[in-house]
């Protein structure tokens, strides 16, 4: 990267580019796994309860926070959806990164917190619509799937949640 | 120290080139758990179990901004407090004991955590140095730390065979400890064969990829008493930064360790370490950092330490072994290798170190250091 001269000071631009790219390697142990599994292989979404407190996890998740205690395996998991209700949105109109492209996402998209219709957890996904005259707090949406063959086995399988009428 | 805290349990995972697969989260559960277990400890806010959670980590080797908030549910932070070190264990353990010293919590969990397999570490280490000059060099540590090497073994007159040795004896101790990542049985050619990185330093002259967790739990004097019959007690720490730049510094000296060493000697009440102390548990990236920092840490003088290590003084069995767990020479994850040090030091003086066990140990010093050619290092001394 070229240094940039200011009226008066020097700028270094100074960061990764070109072919050694920053990237990580998460691993998501055996709970999200077979979450992200269930989603792409079966297009079924599931949540987990803790067997001491009952709080429901969304997704799965191995320990209870609240409690410090490891779930019982795969014994307490409830599917989800694909239906739930909106209980908070926002539209982004300022672009920011999809990490699928590493570049700018399209705007406006609109983030929203989903509670799931079968148990008490939510989760944060995209709705359709982004005009703000057709969203509310309350309002009945349902998850998209990608089609199974071009399903890979992350969050990205829900495409978005659209608004239905009931 | 005028009030006493103690430490009352470790736990460790096995340390792994590649934990394939294993989400931090559950690594890091892995040993919180066990050290809730050995002490029947709970994370409570009535003052009855484990008041507060320091976590050791960084930002850039975990691929996420402030590395301990992912953590807080399995690191019992769960609506409780949690604050986060981004350095090497000793200094989160000695962080852990000042917020016990301060009055504000009796029994502090610590956990340090890394997983050095899931992104590029030369980069990570090349985003830590100074933008202006080393980046355009392509420095990471190892570069950094070849620098060093050939200062301090050309003013010591110190051998690729010296510090072969080193690495020969990291390997035959960490046969004996559990935890360690892949101990093997080496000889000074292999070591001398083995590919170099960046003159002078070699493949195996260098730490390799690791991935692990590890956890203590900290008590004010009573109630380490009440949990264990035999806590392990932090007698001194000193912390010492040394200058950013190499080029500020003589690098065939490490002053910062000296500097931190006199404090937390000091502050136990040691007068003579070399006499005084049975074990070192010391924090070395490179093969020569072990020597460079016996000396720092003043169990020898200036320039000895590879005499200390042909005459046998500083093997198990000798009067002072250093590494007894193999060090970090044989693996552990950056960040980890300070807890673990502390943790082996708890080991050692509690004699539940197994066959790495240093007979009649009494007094250890634990060693945890940051930066490139070690420009930050915290010292730490533990006694029965």
């Amino acid at each position: 990267m070229a240094t940039e001269q200011t009226q008066d000071l020097i700028i270094v631009p100074c960061g990764i580019h070109g072919e050694m790219n920053m990237t990580y390697r998460w691993g998501a142990g055996d709970f999200l796994s077979k979450a992200f599994e269930e989603l792409r292989d079966n297009g079924k979404i599931y949540a987990n309860e803790c067997p001491q407190c009952g709080r429901y996890h969304l997704p799965p998740r191995k320990v209870c926070g609240r409690c410090h205690v490891e779930m019982d395996g795969f014994d307490k998991w409830v599917q989800v959806g694909p239906r739930g209700t909106v209980l908070v949105y926002t539209v982004t109109l300022a672009p920011f990164l999809d990490p699928e492209t590493g570049k700018p996402r399209h705007v406006p998209y609109c983030v929203a917190t989903i509670q799931l219709d079968g148990a008490p957890c939510a989760l944060e996904h995209f709705l359709k619509e982004t005009n703000p005259e057709n969203l509310k707090v309350g309002m009945r949406v349902e998850a998209v799937l990608k089609p199974e063959a071009q399903r890979k086995g992350d969050l990205g399988d829900i495409i978005h949640f659209k608004t239905v009428q009931e | 120290m005028n009030e006493k805290v103690g430490i009352v349990a470790q736990a460790q995972t096995k340390y792994e080139p590649l934990k394939e697969g294993v989400d931090l989260s559950e690594m890091i559960f892995d040993v919180v758990k066990q050290v809730r277990e050995q002490t029947g400890l709970k994370f409570t806010l009535d003052g009855t179990g484990i008041d507060s959670t320091v976590t050791c980590s960084q930002d850039l080797w975990d691929g996420r901004t402030i590395s301990g908030m992912f953590a807080s549910d399995v690191a019992g932070a769960h609506l409780r407090p949690e604050e986060k070190v981004a350095g090497n264990g000793v200094s989160a353990a000695a962080y852990g004991c000042m917020q016990i010293l301060s009055g504000h919590y009796d029994v502090v969990l610590m956990v340090a955590w890394c997983r050095e397999s899931i992104t590029n570490g030369r980069l990570v280490e090349w985003m830590s140095m100074e933008p202006f000059v080393h980046r355009m060099l392509g420095m990471d540590f190892c570069a950094a730390a070849a620098l060093q090497a050939r200062r301090y073994m050309d003013k010591y007159s110190v051998t690729p065979e010296d510090c072969a040795r080193v690495v020969v004896r990291a390997h035959s101790n960490a046969r004996n400890n559990p935890y360690a990542q892949s101990p093997r049985k080496l000889s000074v050619e292999d070591v001398l064969k083995s590919k170099e990185l960046a003159s002078p330093i070699r493949e195996l002259d260098a730490k390799p990829t690791s991935d692990g967790a590890c956890a203590i739990i900290l008590a004010r004097e009573d109630k380490a008493k009440k949990i264990t019959s035999n806590p392990i007690w932090i007698k001194g720490f000193g912390s010492c930064y040394d200058a950013h730049m190499p080029g500020d510094r003589d690098l065939a000296k490490c002053d910062a360790l000296v500097s931190a060493a006199r404090q937390a000697y000091k502050e136990a009440g040691i007068k003579d370490p070399a006499k005084e102390i049975s074990l070192a548990e010391i924090s070395a990236s490179y093969a020569y950092q072990e020597l460079m920092y016996t000396e720092g840490l003043g169990l020898c003088g200036e320039g000895e330490a590879k005499e200390l290590l042909a005459k046998g003084v500083t093997d198990m069995g000798g009067r002072l072994p250093v590494n007894p767990s193999g060090g970090s020479l044989v693996g552990n994850p950056v960040t980890v290798d300070g807890a673990v040090r502390v943790a082996e030091a708890f080991l050692q003086l509690s004699n539940q170190a197994g066959a790495r066990q240093v007979p009649g140990a009494r007094v250890a010093v634990a060693h945890g250091v940051d930066g490139a050619c070690g420009q930050l290092h915290n010292v730490m001394v533990l006694g029965i």
